[in-house]
Parts: C-alpha cells; sequence; structure tokens
C-alpha cells in the first residue's frame, strides 16, 4: 500500500506539485496535490453543476405546466446529453492524463506492474470524473426536492454519484488503450485531431441544426422543437439507463439497479486493471520515433527549399510557421488551440442562433435591419469572447523548455506574440464568420451584414487574444510535463473568460448605443465600435510586447 | 569578447554564483570547469541571457546584457545542455526560423545551412521531426544554429554531451576554428581531459566561487606540483 501511495505522490509531484511546493515551501507536500488538482475541479464541477441545476429547475417550472411527463423527459435527457458530452471530455482526460505525460518513459523503466500504474493514475483522474459525476448528484436532488424523493432515493444518488467516476474512467481507459493499441497517438497527431474535429462536427450536425431550422415564435413551437431534441436525446438514453433506474428507485425491484451500477463499477475497474496489465505498458512506451522513410534526394531538396524560402527579412513568416507547427505537432496543445474554439464556437453560436429571436420580437422594431446588424455583432462577440480564452490563454506558457533557448536569442517581442496568438486569431476568425453566417441564414438577415461584422470581428479578436496573452504573461509557467497543468490547474482560463465577457459587455453597451442611429448611417456604429477595438488591440499589443520583454529578464523555472 | 563584471546570482538565501569577475578575450578558447552544482551552468545563463545576475553585469562585445539585451544577444551563439526544445519543428524548419531571428539573410544562411550540416552529417535528417531525432543529433542542430549567424563569441552548456566521437571530434575542431577567426568560445564541461587538449585558458568553479583562472601552466605552477590536471581539480574543489 505504501508503495502505491509513493507512486501516486511521484506522478503527482510530477503535474502539480512542484509548483505549489514552490510557492508554498512552508506547507506539507500532501497539501499540494489536494489544494491544486482537486479543488479547482470540485469547485469548477460545484459552478458547472449548480448552473446546469438551477437551468433544469427554470425549464422544469416552465414545462411541468403545460406536460407533467415533461419533467421526468428532461431529467432522463438532460443526464443523458450530460453522459453523451462529458464522456467525450473524460476520454480526452483520459487521453492526456494515461498516455501523453511526459514521464512516461521514465515510468516505464521501473518495475512496477503495469496495472499499478495504471490504477495511480486513476486515483489522479477521479478528481476529473468527480466534476462530471458531480451534475448528477446536484440535477438528482433537485429532482428528487422537486417531486418529494424518499430518504433512500437520496442515498441511491449520493452512490450513483460516488460510482460513476470509476466506471467513467474505466471505461474511457479501455476505449483509449484500444484505440491507442491499433493508432499510435504520438506519430498520427494531425490524424488524431482531424478525426476529433470530424466527431464534433457531426456532433454538432446531429444534435443542434436540426433544433435551429425547427424553432417557432411561439411557446408551443418552442416547446415542439424542444420536444424534437428530445427525441434525438432519447435514442441514447441506454446509456443512462441503469444510473436513472439506480437513482429513481420507483418500485422496490429496482434496487437491483441500485447494485447493478455497483456493480458495474467494480467490474469496469476490474476489467480495466486487468487489461491494463496487459497492454498498458506497451502503449505508454510507445517510442515517438517513425521509421525513416526512404526519400528521394530532389524531394529532400525540394522540402528544404521550402524551408529556407520561409527565412524573410522581417522574420515572421518563420516566427508563424514555428507557432503553427509546434501547436499542430502537440495533440495537447492542439486540442486547446483548434479543437476547444471550434466547439466551443459551434454549441455556444447554434443556442444563440436558437434562443435570439425570442429577444428580437422585445425590441423596439424602429429599425428592423439595424437592430438585426448589433444583434449579430452582439452574437458574434459572444462567441468569441467565450471560445478565444482557450488557445492564448498559454499562448507563451505552452513554449515548454523552449523558453531557454527564446530566452537567450534576440526575440522580436512584437513580431513573437502575433506570431503566438496567429492560430487563435485565424480560427476564432473563421468560426466567427461563420457562426454569424449561419445565425443570418437561420433568422432571414441579409448576409450584407457580415461585411460589417468583419469591421468589428478583427479587431476584437486580436484585441480578446492580446488581452489573454497578456494574462498569461502575468505568471507565466514552463515547468508543465502535461498539459493539463497548465489548463486544469490555473485560474488564468477562468480569469481570461471573465476579461474577455467584461469587454464584450462593455462593447456590446457602445453597439446598442448605436441602435438608435438613424437606418442611412448604419455603418457609424460598426466602424466606431471597430475603431475602438482596434484601437484597445494596439494597446494591448504594446502592453504585452512590454511585459514579454520584462519577463524575459526575470528568473524563470522551466 | 566576454567581460563578466562582479556577477552575482541568488536564489533566495541560496548563493549560487560569488562576485564572479572574468574577462574572456577575442581569439581564445575558454573551459569552465567544476563539479555538478558549481555554478557552471548558472554563471553560462547570465551571460547569455536567460537568469539575471542579483548583481553585477555581462558585456558581450561591450554590450550589456541587462541594459541593452537584444543587441547583446546578436553578438553571442549559444548551445544549451539540454536539446530537448522544438521538438514540433522538423530540423530545416527550426534553422530557417533561427536564421530569421538573427535577421541573417537568406542565401547566407542557405549556404551555411548546407555546409554544416554535411559536416555534421545530418543533412539527410534535416526534414525529419526533432522529436525524432537522438539526442546527439538534436544536438547538432543546435550547434548549427548556433553558428548561422556567425557570432563573436560561442558559448556551450556541456557541449559534448551525447555526441559520436565524429561530432565531438567536429565540434572540437570549429571551436580552433573559431578561435583562429579571431572570435571567442566559452564553453562548460566535466571532461578535463577535453579542457586540458582545448583550452586556452580555464576557469575552476567551486560553490559559485572561482577558484582559478589561467592556463594550465599557470595551474600547475600554482600548486607547485605536475601532477595531472585531475588531481590539481580535486585539490582545488575540496
Amino acid at each position: 500500500m505504501n508503495d502505491f501511495i509513493l507512486l501516486c505522490k511521484a506522478i503527482a509531484g510530477s503535474t502539480t506539485g512542484a509548483r505549489i511546493r514552490r510557492r508554498n515551501n512552508k506547507k506539507g507536500k500532501s497539501y499540494s496535490f489536494f489544494s491544486s488538482n482537486l479543488f479547482s475541479q470540485i469547485l469548477a464541477g460545484l459552478v458547472i453543476s449548480v448552473v446546469f441545476g438551477l437551468e433544469f429547475l427554470q425549464n422544469a417550472e416552465v414545462f411541468v405546466g403545460s406536460d407533467p411527463t415533461y419533467l421526468k423527459e428532461l431529467f432522463t435527457n438532460t443526464i443523458t446529453s450530460y453522459f453523451l458530452a462529458l464522456f467525450g471530455l473524460c476520454l480526452l482526460n483520459v487521453l492526456n492524463i494515461f498516455f501523453l505525460s511526459k514521464n512516461d518513459q521514465s515510468i516505464v523503466s521501473f518495475p512496477i506492474a503495469p496495472g499499478k500504474i495504471y490504477l495511480a493514475r486513476m486515483v489522479l483522474s477521479l478528481g476529473y470524473a468527480v466534476l462530471y459525476s458531480f451534475l448528477v448528484l446536484t440535477v438528482g436532488i433537485i429532482y428528487l426536492a422537486y417531486t418529494g424523493g424518499s430518504p433512500l432515493m437520496y442515498v441511491a444518488v449520493i452512490v450513483t454519484f460516488l460510482t460513476l467516476p470509476f466506471i467513467f474512467i474505466a471505461i474511457s481507459f479501455i476505449i483509449v488503450n484500444t484505440v491507442g493499441s491499433i493508432v499510435n497517438f504520438k506519430k498520427h497527431r494531425t490524424l488524431g485531431i482531424a478525426i476529433s474535429i470530424f466527431i464534433a462536427i457531426i456532433a454538432f450536425a446531429a444534435f443542434y441544426l436540426p433544433t435551429i431550422f425547427q424553432n417557432g415564435d411561439t411557446v408551443q413551437e418552442m416547446i415542439a422543437s424542444l420536444r424534437n431534441m428530445n427525441q434525438i436525446y432519447a435514442q441514447f438514453n441506454w446509456i443512462s439507463y441503469i444510473p436513472m433506474k439506480a437513482i429513481l428507485l420507483r418500485e422496490s425491484s429496482d434496487w437491483i439497479y441500485l447494485l447493478l451500477q455497483v456493480a458495474i463499477a467494480v467490474v469496469a475497474v476490474g476489467l480495466s486493471y486487468l487489461y491494463a496489465n496487459a497492454t498498458y505498458i506497451n502503449n505508454i512506451g510507445l517510442e515517438e520515433g517513425k521509421k525513416k522513410k526512404k526519400i528521394s534526394a530532389d524531394k529532400t531538396e525540394r522540402k528544404l527549399n521550402k524551408a529556407f524560402s520561409r527565412i524573410d527579412s522581417n522574420g515572421m513568416k518563420s516566427y508563424i510557421h514555428r507557432s503553427v507547427k509546434e501547436v499542430l505537432h502537440a495533440p495537447q496543445i492542439a486540442m486547446i488551440y483548434v479543437f476547444t474554439p471550434i466547439f466551443v464556437a459551434l454549441v455556444i453560436g447554434t443556442s444563440f442562433t436558437f434562443l435570439i429571436p425570442y429577444i428580437f420580437e422585445s425590441l423596439p422594431a424602429q429599425s428592423p435591419n439595424l437592430i438585426s446588424t448589433e444583434i449579430v455583432i452582439l452574437v458574434a462577440f459572444c462567441v468569441i469572447s467565450t471560445m478565444v480564452y482557450s488557445g492564448s490563454s498559454i499562448a507563451v506558457s505552452s513554449e515548454n523548455k523552449n523558453i531557454a533557448l527564446l530566452k537567450s536569442s534576440p526575440i522580436d517581442p512584437k513580431q513573437y506574440l502575433d506570431s503566438r496568438i496567429f492560430l487563435s486569431v485565424m480560427i476564432n476568425l473563421v468560426m466567427g464568420v461563420i457562426v454569424s453566417l449561419v445565425f443570418v441564414l437561420a433568422n432571414g438577415i441579409s448576409p450584407i451584414f457580415i461585411l460589417y461584422i468583419l469591421l468589428e470581428l478583427l479587431p476584437a479578436t486580436i484585441l480578446f487574444n492580446y488581452i489573454n496573452v497578456w494574462c498569461d504573461l502575468i505568471i507565466p509557467r514552463f515547468n508543465w510535463n502535461n498539459i493539463a497543468e497548465i489548463t486544469n490547474n490555473s485560474w488564468k482560463p477562468f480569469f481570461n473568460l471573465i476579461v474577455n465577457f467584461i469587454s464584450w459587455l462593455a462593447m456590446s453597451a457602445i453597439s446598442i448605443v448605436f441602435i438608435l442611429v438613424p437606418n442611412g448611417l448604419a455603418f457609424i456604429g460598426p466602424v466606431t465600435v471597430g475603431l475602438i477595438f482596434s484601437a484597445l488591440a494596439i494597446l494591448y499589443r504594446h502592453l504585452a510586447a512590454k511585459k514579454f520583454m520584462k519577463m524575459m529578464s526575470r528568473d524563470i523555472n522551466y | 569578447m566576454i567581460k563578466i563584471d562582479h556577477v552575482t546570482k541568488k536564489f533566495g538565501d541560496f548563493v549560487a554564483v560569488d562576485d564572479l569577475n572574468l574577462e574572456i578575450e577575442d581569439g581564445e578558447i575558454f573551459g569552465l570547469i567544476g563539479p555538478n552544482g558549481a555554478g557552471k551552468s548558472t554563471t553560462l545563463k547570465m551571460i547569455t541571457g536567460i537568469l539575471p545576475p542579483t548583481k553585477g553585469d555581462v558585456l558581450l562585445d561591450n554590450f550589456s546584457i541587462t541594459k541593452d539585451t537584444l543587441r547583446a544577444k546578436q553578438q553571442f551563439g549559444f548551445v544549451s545542455d539540454s536539446p530537448d526544445m522544438f521538438l514540433g519543428m522538423r530540423g530545416a524548419d527550426y534553422l530557417a526560423f533561427v536564421a530569421s531571428v538573427y535577421k541573417v539573410k537568406r542565401e547566407e544562411a542557405e549556404e551555411r545551412i548546407r555546409k554544416l550540416a554535411k559536416e555534421f552529417n545530418i543533412y539527410d535528417s534535416l526534414n525529419d521531426y526533432i522529436a525524432n531525432y537522438s539526442h546527439g543529433m538534436r544536438q547538432k542542430v543546435f550547434i548549427i544554429g548556433a553558428l548561422l549567424h556567425k557570432p563573436s563569441t560561442w558559448i556551450l552548456d556541456e557541449p559534448l554531451t551525447g555526441l559520436d566521437p565524429e561530432a565531438s571530434f567536429k565540434i572540437k575542431e570549429r571551436m580552433r576554428e573559431h578561435a583562429r577567426e579571431n572570435k571567442s568560445v566559452l564553453f562548460s564541461t566535466h571532461v578535463l581531459e577535453v579542457a586540458e587538449k582545448l583550452c586556452d585558458r580555464i576557469g575552476i568553479i567551486s560553490k559559485g566561487k572561482l577558484m582559478f583562472v589561467g592556463t594550465l601552466d599557470d595551474l600547475r605552477e600554482k600548486s607547485n606540483d605536475n601532477g595531472s590536471l585531475e588531481k590539481l581539480f580535486l585539490e582545488l574543489v575540496k
């Protein structure tokens, strides 16, 4: 047992412990792990769960009157949809923690049973899974309180809440380990990322597009639309069948489902442990190296010439190429830079597309086109401000050990920072335009307004990304072994989100003022806001460059 | 030319480098020798701007690394002791990036990359990702990167670690050639024989203090002993 605890500490020490120990030299070592990883995850879980729980309650109050059976349906579908979404997140975390840690090779070289390494990493991953199952606990308790559940049903909710994390992790591990045996994750990064994005887009199309194009103007039509969406979710209800039965315990025989839930957790962990013992070591020991392909001298020369063609007088091409290449080559970072913004943009954008028509009805009909423009702009801003935090919030920290050599080089700070946000800006801009276009088409607004949007979108995207970079430069962190250390355990993404949201609110307020401008001068609003964003973007670029130079002259742990 | 002017580095209460004073002339190969944790790497990191000195300053061709940072950094090429960097780039892309950072003209950079890559036997691997290179190959790429802009000073931290004998020989030859061109070379090493055969002068550092600076003959004279460098070194760092 003792050696297992030491193993957990060794793995945790290389991920969460180091930073906290340095910051709190006088505190004990055990404090670090719980304080940084679990605490932040559980806190985030609580907040998210309470928000969704309240949303569930609000929906329940709205719809239960029109159809009493709707409440149970809504509860089941809420749990199912979050099972689907969060199971995907669990898969990503397992991929990160179990297969992409930098200390994999040294761990493999120790005489430790692979199953034990698996269990130690499972202990670490439980923090993430707890986040996911908090939703079940919160929504479950709200539901039982609302419907007057018995004390035993509360016990059932808690047991389900406690067993779910083990099931999530174990099943995710079995899936990822099997896929990893077939496809070497480290070798096929680009393919992996492309597949992930493709799956996200398919999921988006399947779950959201039908909703967008079926929404109506009246409450009845809205209910009908939600029911259509429910029917889609209902096809996946088998996923949450046993936990739902276990939680609800409507009949005495349903106790069997609670036992089944516990049994599934035990069996899943047992099976995954045995599976890990048999195959895990081969997968985490995967070498990064590819077999060298024999290529012709001509091709070698062509590729070299292409690389040399990026050497230009101001160096920008090389800076950008380096940043983009490094991001796409590291699957964990690519997920944050590419996958997350695209996913967030699609979900938030389409949700807005679904909700905004109801806001239209409540607005004064002075100038419908102008109001439409401003609302489209607000949607685009909101999408950008929420999705932008992910990539550029680690723009500098993601350099990891590279920072040592960069510190000894005469790097131009502005060129460097421009190159670090380039990919984020491009993705945000393209996604902002796509989301706006979908919104415009779905709501019958003239596509000409996309031009107005672009006037504000481009400087806004640059500004938001520079705000993130500036935040990252406050306390950059380079000594990470796993990218999760700077994303999951950092206050920065949340802080950036808040900063971006406040910026968005301020700019939205300015935009709304321009709703009152006469119709013929509709361009004044976008142009003015665009100019304000541009000025702020230049200011933040300057501030970030200054902060970068200051950071480069400081002590840095890497 | 490197001038280290009363440089001290503290990490909290721990003094890693204590009032270091040293001048390395053009055309000179200078070896910094010391046991593990003596302060060699910290010294090199302060010279190259990776770590700021707590006190004192470093001048590279009369440019202060703390005040005129970017111009000072243009004067040297640095090879770190850990080549596990820029793993997501191909060797050729990395070198193109370095050329851009140092504002080397395309034709000149291209010619030098081709020449040095052939010299270090990695020409055919330039299109591979650095992540797929062995330790020695990574080291070679970073050495080429450090030489691309023809720096007046070449600074190397444990440069021979992980290199095959042929590459080690070539680097030593390069260092000599660099010095012959009236440029300076500063490197740290644990391998005393290398320092013995290569250096014009050596500096022995222990517990952050420079215990000795001079030629080997000076050292032997100082200790009144004709023993090996190893024996003299161990006596000094005791």
